[in-house]
């Protein structure tokens, strides 16, 4: 049995939607501005219109990390050719990657009864800062009414996320499973992590933060079928792991995912890395797959959107193996990591690898090929 | 290969892990000794100021444990002490022996609402930038991975109130696929400010005792805690010449899609996840259920209407008791901590009684185990739970073979 990508949407600061997120995309084009007053470099949505973007009113107090994640998933599902309203319910699953959730809701919350007290708590920040507001809230707009799940982490959990919807999909509890993940900015968040030392590394010193949000659907092939739909790209295997050492969870993930896909790393025509500051990923990329062409990360263009900027990067990756060569012509030469020269090569065998590392030494590999 | 009634691999519980306010840091004998005799811990707060509102009562970990805790341990810092005694207990009653090379197949999937926030609260309130050890949740299951030796699936769940129930579930999911040969899985929540002046904001909070069921219910009472159950194929279990408590039968979750904070009132989403889990196991009833049972109005009638939707031959006659009127709302760790409470309730054959449940009401008119402890065969028990954002959990042990 195949699981399959059948749609695919986006929130970034390099555009709302896929077709403007994905242009920016191949064109390179960074959103990161210059330097502010904290010290960091920072990309945010533009031009975010909730009220016009997503109409249901039941959501319009809701934290931005949910409308981002909300105005996403609606995307994913319009891509899939799906409305789920017509759609049992109870058939279909969804699974969340959260890294901070709706940070500014828990700080003025926690501002309101510590100022205020207990006249100052707001019940409506408290409930929407809890960290599964995104999946209750997709399963509210959506009446999805199957299993929903919200996976914390850093970068690594949104492969956690695509790994465990496969596996809702793939044992049968599901016909589809909604995997989003959503960040927003937030200046506590900047200021720690910027402490920390966990930023990006486009060679720049300074750090660099996004947000936003990534969603896609799965399913199974003879499900899409079904429904006359063909897969954007086929979900060959994932593999997440943490060891002591952050290589060692790289190469581990790799050496997996391969295994699981029956694969081996000459069968990978190209590679997107999530992007880690300390660049494990291009090494043990470099080591275990010196041939592959390596595309650009989301994150050297919209800054570390977490778990919320792993989804990004699928939703590159499955544009990459849907498109093929079409979608390789047209990356601009600032959009390859320098000095690993672009091919055509991904049309050729139509995968891809999609390697990521987490903070905490955490890693996470997914393989896409042509559905 | 050990295969179940669904040709899958069968799951097994081989070790136990618990700090609770019963007795807490003593062990899961003494907490279950404790849970038996209906001990209620719920009393008013010491950790957290409560004196600007208006309910008082929580169930705190309080004596030695606490005390060694308190040493080394910062206010922020609790949840992690919690889990990490937990833990230890659980895998040192298993036996198994992770850092010797067992880690390798093994595990963690770790369930929690609000562990961090005790530390956000201390960057809040400094305005500082320095960002606690343990703000991030996934932190606490990452670094018991390196301390064991754990090399498989490691995940943090945040599933509201279901959390516990949930990181059992998906981890005996990730055995039957193979991902895993053993994993250790529960939940572990500690008492902050931040939860306790959320949930009074909500006016889910009792001034009153805790009284699941009753007619004069009026509202919950918070705890904290953790509880791990090491979970493990039989293959593996029966290799290592485990011990093994009981099955890990069935398990689902099922979303209400009604409300962000409130149940669906009818108890729908949770029936359906009662009705997925016995499937799974193969079972039209069961022995025992411990419900979720906060004390909320709204909440208790719900959990009652699902578990006759689910057992409409057999709703009346299954014995139904909730530990929360002992131990308060743990949330993350409740699902976890009510899981223990199953393993023991098959093993000692005897349930727990929902203390302070004086007052019948006719909206709640099911078989609930009142004053004291029953005796009772128990081969097959339900362990509900349900939260936040819709989110409901059921998951069915039985005895093992």
């Amino acid at each position: 049995m195949s699981i399959v990508i059948t749609g695919t949407g986006v929130v970034s600061p390099l555009g709302i939607g896929k077709d403007a997120f994905i242009r920016a995309f191949t064109r390179g084009e960074s959103r990161l501005t210059g330097a502010v007053d904290i010290g960091a470099r920072l990309a945010r949505v533009a031009g975010f219109d909730f009220g016009t973007l997503f109409p249901d009113r039941r959501f319009r107090r809701a934290a931005v990390v949910t409308q981002y994640a909300l105005v996403a998933a609606a995307e994913a599902l319009k891509d899939a050719g799906l409305d789920l309203s017509t759609y049992d319910g109870k058939r279909v699953g969804v699974v969340c990657g959260v890294t901070h959730g709706a940070l500014g809701y828990s700080c003025d919350f926690h501002k309101g009864f510590s100022t205020e007290g207990p006249l100052g708590a707001s019940p409506v920040l408290f409930s929407d800062s809890v960290l599964n507001a995104l999946a209750g809230a997709l399963s509210l707009a959506y009446g999805i009414k199957g299993p929903s799940h919200t996976l914390i982490g850093g970068p690594d959990v949104g492969v956690q996320a695509v790994e465990y919807g496969a596996e809702l999909v793939r044992d049968g509890r599901v016909d589809l499973c909604l995997v989003v993940a959503g960040e927003a900015l937030h200046e506590r968040t900047v200021e720690a992590y910027i402490k920390l030392g966990i930023a990006t590394g486009d060679g720049e010193a300074m750090p660099a933060y996004g947000e936003g949000a990534g969603a896609v659907v799965i399913e199974r092939d003879v499900g899409a079928k079904e429904r006359g739909i063909t897969g954007l790209a086929e979900l060959a295997s994932v593999a997440t792991m943490v060891t002591p050492a952050l290589e060692d969870s790289l190469r581990g993930v790799v050496e997996q995912a391969l295994s699981g896909a029956d694969l081996s790393s000459a069968d990978i025509a190209g590679v997107m890395l999530g992007g880690g500051s300390d660049d494990f990923e291009g090494c043990v990329v470099g080591d275990l797959l010196p041939d592959a062409t390596r595309f650009l990360p989301v994150k050297e263009l919209v800054g570390e959107a977490f778990c919320a900027g792993t989804l990004m990067n699928l939703v590159v990756a499955t544009h990459l193996v849907y498109e093929g060569a079409r979608a390789v012509e047209g990356i601009g030469a600032g959009a390859a990591i320098e000095g690993v020269p672009i091919s055509t090569g991904v049309d050729q065998e139509q995968r891809i690898l999609f390697l990521v590392a987490g903070h905490r030494k955490e890693a996470g590999c997914l393989i896409l090929k042509r559905a | 290969m050990d295969l179940d009634k669904n040709n899958q691999r069968q799951v097994v519980v081989t070790g136990l892990g618990i700090v609770s306010p019963l007795e807490s840091g003593h062990g899961v004998d003494a907490f279950w000794k404790a849970a038996l005799a209906g001990r209620n811990t719920v009393a008013p707060a010491g950790i957290i100021d409560t004196e600007p509102y208006v309910t008082h009562a929580v169930a705190e970990i309080k004596g030695s444990f606490a005390s060694e805790a308190g040493k080394d341990r910062l206010y922020e810092r609790r949840w992690q002490a919690f889990i990490e005694h937990a833990f230890a207990e659980a895998v040192a009653d298993s036996g198994v022996a992770l850092k010797a090379g067992d880690g390798q197949r093994a595990g963690i999937v770790l369930g929690t609402v609000l562990a961090g926030v005790a530390a956000g609260e201390k960057l809040w309130r400094s305005g500082g930038t320095e960002l606690p050890v343990g703000y991030r949740l996934s932190s606490g299951a990452t670094q018991l991975a390196k301390d064991y030796g754990i090399k498989g699936p490691v995940l943090t769940i945040s599933n509201a109130c279901a959390s516990g129930t949930d990181a059992i579930g998906m981890a005996a999911r990730y055995i039957v696929a193979g991902r895993a040969d053993l994993m250790i899985a529960g939940g572990g929540d500690a008492l902050s400010e931040f939860a306790f002046s959320g949930f009074s904001s909500l006016g889910a909070l009792t001034k009153d005792l805790v009284r699941p069921f009753d007619k004069d219910r009026s509202g919950l009472a918070l705890g904290e805690g953790a509880a791990f159950l090491v979970i493990e194929s039989k293959t593996s279990a029966k290799a290592r010449g485990a011990c093994i408590y009981a099955e890990v039968a069935g398990y689902s979750s099922a979303a209400d899609a009604n409300h962000m904070t409130g149940p669906d009132r009818d108890g729908r989403g949770l029936a359906s996840a009662i009705g997925k889990a016995l499937k799974e196991a193969g079972l039209a009833r069961v022995d025992y259920i411990s419900a979720h049972g906060t004390g909320t109005p709204f909440n208790d009638q719900m959990e009652t209407l699902a578990i006759k939707t689910a057992f409409p031959d057999s709703a009346f006659d299954i014995p139904v008791s909730s530990i929360k009127s002992m131990i308060g709302h743990s949330f993350g760790a409740a699902g976890a901590i009510e899981a223990v409470t199953c393993i023991k309730a098959m093993e000692t054959s005897s349930v727990p009684p929902t203390v302070n449940l004086e007052t019948d009401d006719p909206a709640c008119d099911l078989d609930y185990v009142k004053g004291q402890a029953r005796e009772v065969s128990v081969d097959s028990v339900l362990s509900l739970s349900a939260g936040f954002g819709g989110q409901n959990a059921a998951l069915v042990f039985t005895r093992a073979d």
